[in-house]
């Protein structure tokens, strides 16, 4: 089985049973009411059967962006950028089918060359449609960036800011982007979590405007999401999340770094 | 006109690179057919019975004359010469070749133009008004809504796989000139005190085997809830339309089985569920448009003339293809696609570069396409009208029956599509040449004649006065007769008439229910009033007159 993900655009070939068991529901005969904690897997039994689309969007909407959702059966590459926009975080593709369209096929399904087809799922709102999205994004959303294609981008404009929102101890011990415009405001304490409360004022502080570009990075994307949602319910309008953070996601042995991330896309980064 | 930015010239010329890389894929046999068919359809091409089809979007059917060339540069270039306006605004070819189709594209991409969603199961290709924007009965705009209703539905990631085709229309008048009530969801747009507004909503119209009047959803839907609410009742669409047989897989089906309440329960708790941040800024974008339509359009200035349709010889073009503009001393011209004899909704490419070039004269290089499948100059100057009329009489084009019998609508039937059980055009244009001598009494205003070569009812027989539907018994084509349809906002499905007939004697049944009409007729009564009156029964005897 192959796993193709929105964020951090991966592609591999892997076991998913080492990823524990899923509750699998047909997209024809969905019974929400007893789906658990466990993630969901939505089969499409065709991919001419559009119905999957829509559970995603209910079931996310529902159990908000937590729960793990993902799609398998008979979907094509086509139809990738349409399961993520539905809030689908990855897709199971069987090897045969890879094998009939490509691995090219797959990887070009969720890249980004063309941002006014697909312009990734933000994880922040569910898609709307493309056009729409580009068009009013500074208003409805925070963008959604890897760490790779973060990097590129603040080579690509001018006064591009990078925020980090990791506790003082994770920046010690762990590191953190090398870059002229890097700032550092905790969103969360640790270990209790509870939110900074002059967030915004401390962000102000820096000299962070409301219409420079930020880029929101954590640990892995999710902290620094809260924070970008924040900031942008509070007036701020050009906001990207680093959607693998800089450490990434767990490998399946448990550990991060390896698998994607700012550290692991071998950017430059430093350490105190 | 809706002006494109950035945003949808780079989304329509993305779109048509991905196509080409798609075509590619398929002939390499990396996507077999049946994956490759949704793909081909949701960019406008279709298999028919002798060739592919490329269907165009005339998103609500409004065309500037430069995209009316480009239409005629493709009839030439990869055509045989001609195309064909459809009942939903848009134009199809009939005879491209795949490998070109992507070329065609890229083409009409340069002059803000696509195929993108005019078939499959997707939304369709939003229809409106003809008349919008300049008709003296308008409460407000329809684009501006027709135009949102664009940006949200292309693409849209959820409802590219739905049960069933499914199609918007946009209307903002009293009349309704875009047979919204046969439409999968009608919008109504009015204008609230604050002359803000509001829609609308009706739900459940259409036409093939099961024709359906829509019914009303909801009334007064303010523009922040606009798009939530549609996004709420396509996605309880997209869960519980019937997947297993086609033919009951359209919304109206769904409605009729699950009843229009409980459907109506059922959208607005997802509607209560749904974030509806993203479309906070629906109002902020409904400006943006208006102002882009305003600014775009031409600024008309009201002037003192008025027309003397006295003056005239050609009566009959002056009263029915002339309409009322909301501007003083100006006129809304309709060019008819249905001359005697003619293919209804045709047009060769020389008639296109005729008219783009009068369009340019007359009418600030704009024109629009009818869902009665003609032309529409919208910004016409009362002073120019004669010298418009004379110069469309050289080129062939003064057909003056609008909104007359011989005004036919009819689909391609089995001269070109795999569906159809029996020929449309033929009958048409047999109808077309008993009718045209009779126009010239002035006698067939008010009398709309549609005909469907099978029952899916693309030709909306259902929908006209007097509707012919072919079929196929013991393999002779066979003509079934109903009368009293109507597709204006008195939406009303019409009724058998009685047994079908051949090819050769639907001229005389329809002269003959002409005939009735007008022996019944009181002064100012159209046919839809008489068929209030008679009945079906009050025209079955007649009909079949010197019928064997």
């Amino acid at each position: 089985m192959w796993v193709l993900r929105d964020k951090g655009r991966s592609f591999v070939q892997t076991n998913v049973n080492e990823y524990g068991p899923t509750r699998r529901i047909n997209s024809g005969e969905p019974d929400l009411a007893i789906i658990g904690d466990q993630p969901v897997e939505v089969y499409f039994e065709s991919h001419a059967d559009g119905r999957g689309f829509s559970l995603a969007r209910r079931l996310r909407q529902l159990r908000g962006p937590k729960l793990r959702l993902i799609a398998a059966g008979d979907l094509i590459p086509d139809q990738a950028r349409m399961a993520f926009q539905c809030g689908f975080d990855e897709i199971w593709v069987e090897d045969a089918m890879v094998r009939r369209h490509g691995q090219r096929a797959w990887r070009e399904a969720v890249s980004t060359a063309s941002t006014a087809l697909y312009i990734g799922n933000s994880s922040d709102r569910l898609a709307t449609s493309p056009g729409w999205d580009q068009r009013h994004q500074d208003q409805v959303m925070v963008k959604s960036l890897t760490a790779a294609e973060t990097f590129e981008e603040l080579q690509k404009i001018n006064g591009g800011k990078i925020l980090d929102v990791r506790t003082s101890a994770e920046l010690n011990f762990v590191g953190y982007a090398s870059h002229a415009n890097c700032h550092f405001i905790e969103w969360k304490s640790f270990p209790d979590g509870l939110v900074n409360a002059d967030f915004v004022a401390e962000v102000e502080a820096e000299g962070l405007t409301k219409n420079c570009p930020i880029f929101v990075i954590c640990r892995s994307g999710v902290r620094s999401l809260e924070a970008a949602q924040h900031l942008r319910d509070h007036g701020f309008k050009n906001l990207t999340n680093v959607s693998d953070g800089f450490e990434g996601d767990l490998n399946a042995r448990g550990r991060r770094g390896r698998v994607n991330g700012w550290k692991a896309s071998g950017l430059p980064w430093q350490q105190q | 006109m809706y002006q494109y930015d950035q945003f949808d010239q780079a989304f329509v010329t993305a779109r048509s690179q991905e196509f080409r890389a798609q075509v590619n894929r398929r002939i390499v046999g990396e996507l077999s057919e049946d994956e490759f068919k949704p793909l081909r359809l949701q960019n406008g091409v279709y298999l028919q019975l002798h060739a592919y089809m490329l269907r165009i979007a005339i998103p609500y059917g409004e065309l500037r004359s430069d995209q009316l060339r480009m239409l005629a540069h493709i009839a030439e270039d990869y055509d045989k010469g001609y195309g064909h306006f459809t009942t939903r605004q848009n134009i199809q070819f009939n005879w491209p070749k795949l490998v070109d189709i992507p070329d065609i594209l890229d083409k009409l991409a340069s002059v803000q133009m696509h195929a993108i969603q005019t078939s499959g199961n997707c939304i369709r290709n939003v229809t409106s008004d003809p008349f919008a924007g300049v008709a003296a009965d308008e409460w407000i705009d329809p684009r501006i809504t027709a135009e949102l209703l664009r940006q949200w539905s292309s693409l849209h990631p959820e409802f590219a796989y739905l049960p069933r085709k499914f199609k918007f229309a946009v209307i903002g008048a009293s009349a309704d000139r875009a047979a919204m009530k046969f439409h999968d969801i009608g919008v109504w747009v009015k204008s609230d005190k604050a002359g803000l507004p509001v829609f609308d909503i009706w739900v459940g119209g259409g036409q093939g085997r099961t024709p359906r009047v829509a019914r009303l959803f909801k009334h007064n839907v303010v523009p922040d809830d606009l798009i939530p609410l549609l996004d709420a009742m396509l996605r309880v669409y997209n869960l519980h339309g019937r997947r297993d047989n086609k033919y009951k897989a359209r919304i109206k089906i769904l409605v009729d089985e699950m009843g229009i309440d409980a459907y109506r329960a059922e959208v607005e708790a997802e509607f209560d569920t749904l974030d509806k941040a993203p479309f906070a800024v629906v109002a902020r974008e409904y400006v943006r448009i208006a102002n882009n339509i305003e600014q775009a359009g031409p600024s008309l200035t009201p002037t003192s003339d008025v027309l003397n349709r006295w003056d005239w010889q050609d009566h009959n073009w002056l009263e029915n293809n002339v309409t009322a503009h909301k501007v003083a001393g100006h006129a809304i011209v309709s060019i008819s696609l249905k001359p005697a004899g003619g293919v209804p909704g045709d047009a060769t490419a020389a008639d296109m570069r005729a008219i783009a070039d009068l369009a340019d004269t007359y009418s600030h290089g704009l024109l629009r396409v009818t869902h009665r499948q003609n032309l529409v100059f919208p910004y016409v100057q009362i002073a120019e009208l004669k010298s418009l009329y004379d110069a469309l009489v050289a080129k062939g084009l003064a057909a003056g029956n609008i909104g007359s019998a011989s005004d036919i609508i009819a689909c391609p039937g089995l001269d070109y599509c795999a569906l159809a059980t029996a020929r449309s055009i033929p009958i048409a244009q047999a109808l077309s040449q008993t009718l045209h001598p009779r126009e010239a009494k002035g006698e067939l205003q008010g009398i709309s004649i549609n005909i469907s070569g099978c029952i899916n009812a693309c030709g909306h027989h259902h929908a006209a006065n007097i509707g012919i539907l072919g079929l196929n018994k013991a393999e002779k084509e066979n003509y079934q007769i109903t009368v009293g349809g109507r597709s204006d906002e008195g939406a009303r499905v019409g009724s058998i008439l009685g047994p079908g007939v051949g090819a050769e004697q639907v001229p005389i049944v329809v002269n003959n229910i002409i005939d009735k009409y007008l022996a019944e007729r009181r002064e100012g009564e159209d046919f839809a009033s008489v068929y209030d009156r008679l009945g079906k029964d009050g025209f079955k005897e007649a009909a079949f007159v010197g019928v064997a």
